[in-house]
């Protein structure tokens, strides 16, 4: 008697799909796309909706006694060889992750509301406090300085920020001995940033600088651009300003200082270590690992010029990294 | 000539779904296994899904949907698909293309 084995795709005549059913699959992936469209829909609709919605506008007293306390004295330690960028240029060309990764992003911003918005300082300090931006910006020393901005992107500006050192803000948060960190969070507001309903990324946007890094001169808290009041596209009320740094260190529209012994886990290192380290230190002789460093295109020009070595301020920071790995210092 | 390209096309196409398909169950497997172990659901969203797999990918072609297409594709167009549960976002094209196009020329 023949031995008949079935091979391991054969199917017995009872698994085969009726005729009627198999002639309906045509039926139903028509309807399964037309599902996807009706499902797609308001997405589509609001394609044509990109205007965006404004907060309610700041109390005019509350406008005009922010907007009083510019211009201010302008440091003459920190100097600059090369012409400012224009104000509409550096208001309008803007990274903000937390709004999406084009460079319409100033329009888009305006949606953030300032007023109120609270700061917190908190973690390894004598005194945790929380306190409105606006009285903390009143506390401070605000001064003016002409800083380099170097982004990762290859493009640089000059600008003239009014702020304070970033000491100032350490000594006020008088953190404990056994500090080693300060991690600076920005908000967290996924009604108004879009992007923050990403929810796989891990907001808020988070940086971080060592101790003796935040308490370097350079290191500044920029709370106003140009003489005015910090527009939000720039990173109002409250931003860093690291000029040494890729530009991505300098967190927009900070809302907490958090003084900690442990090194942060910072947002784009999270997303890509290898393409946008912890100390991202600027130095043209370390690429990206898709485009070159050598070089940056200065904003609102034609012009480029070649990068220098912590963006040319290596005489205040060099002293931070010795005896460090240079490797990881500029990635 | 041409009946070797179609052929290579659809599968390619058929394979694709196969992907698409398995990367679909992944999905489905990444919600059931909380909800057997602790009892709660949650569902989870393409953009997570993509973000675990490849997040450098995902962050590029972002930038480059909203610097060089619109940035309205991206956001809100994308953005809301990413919403999406993975399975459902992946399981519906993969189901076309690996069951619904005509099966290739054999052998």
């Amino acid at each position: 008697m023949p031995i008949r084995k079935n091979p391991g795709w054969a199917l017995p005549d009872s698994a085969a799909t009726p005729e009627s059913k198999f002639n309906n699959r045509r039926r139903l992936l028509k309807a399964m796309g037309v599902g996807s469209i009706i499902l797609a829909a308001p997405a589509v609709v609001r394609l044509s909706e990109t205007a965006v919605t404004l907060p309610p506008p700041m109390a005019p007293e509350m406008a005009a006694e922010r907007a009083a306390l510019y211009p201010v004295a302008r440091n003459p330690r920190y100097r600059i060889a090369r012409p400012l960028t224009a104000e509409t240029h550096a208001t309008t060309y803007n990274n903000f992750y937390e709004f999406g990764s084009h460079k319409r992003i100033w329009q888009a911003a305006q949606a953030l509301p300032l007023s109120p918005w609270q700061v917190t300082i908190d973690g390894m300090v004598e005194k945790p406090l929380t306190m409105d931006a606006h009285d903390l910006i009143k506390r401070m020393p605000l001064e003016e300085r002409l800083y380099r901005h170097r982004c990762v992107e290859a493009w640089a500006m000059t600008v003239p920020w009014s702020g304070f050192p970033l000491s100032a803000l350490v000594a006020l948060a008088q953190p404990l001995s056994s500090a080693r960190y300060l991690w600076m969070d920005t908000f967290n507001n996924p009604t108004v940033a879009s992007g923050q309903k990403a929810t796989w990324y891990p907001w808020p946007y988070r940086e971080g600088l060592t101790l003796a890094e935040a308490t370097n001169e350079l290191a500044f808290i920029a709370t106003g651009i140009y003489g005015k009041p910090m527009p939000k596209q720039n990173g109002a009320p409250l931003r860093l300003a690291v000029p040494w740094k890729y530009g991505f260190k300098s967190v927009k529209s900070i809302s907490r200082f958090h003084f900690s012994d442990k090194k942060p886990s910072t947002f784009w290192e999270a997303l890509a270590p290898r393409e946008y380290g912890f100390w991202a230190n600027v130095n043209p002789a370390v690429p990206h690992p898709r485009w070159s460093q050598a070089s940056e295109k200065l904003l609102g020009t034609s012009e480029s010029v070649p990068t220098r070595i912590y963006n040319g301020y290596g005489e205040f920071v060099a002293g931070l990294y010795d005896g460090m790995d240079q490797k990881s210092l500029f990635m | 000539m041409a009946g070797n390209k179609r052929h290579l096309g659809l599968t390619l196409a058929h394979s694709l779904g196969v992907i698409f398909l398995i990367i679909a169950a992944t999905a489905i497997a990444f919600e059931v296994m909380p909800l057997v172990q602790t009892g709660s659901y949650r569902m989870v969203p393409s953009g997570e899904l993509w973000f675990m797999i490849h997040v450098g990918s995902l962050n590029l072609i972002q930038a480059i949907t909203q610097r060089y297409i619109h940035p309205a594709l991206w956001d809100p167009v994308i953005a809301t698909l990413l919403q999406w549960p993975a399975w459902s976002l992946l399981g519906a094209p993969g189901y076309i293309l690996a069951y619904g196009l005509p099966k290739g020329r054999r052998g």
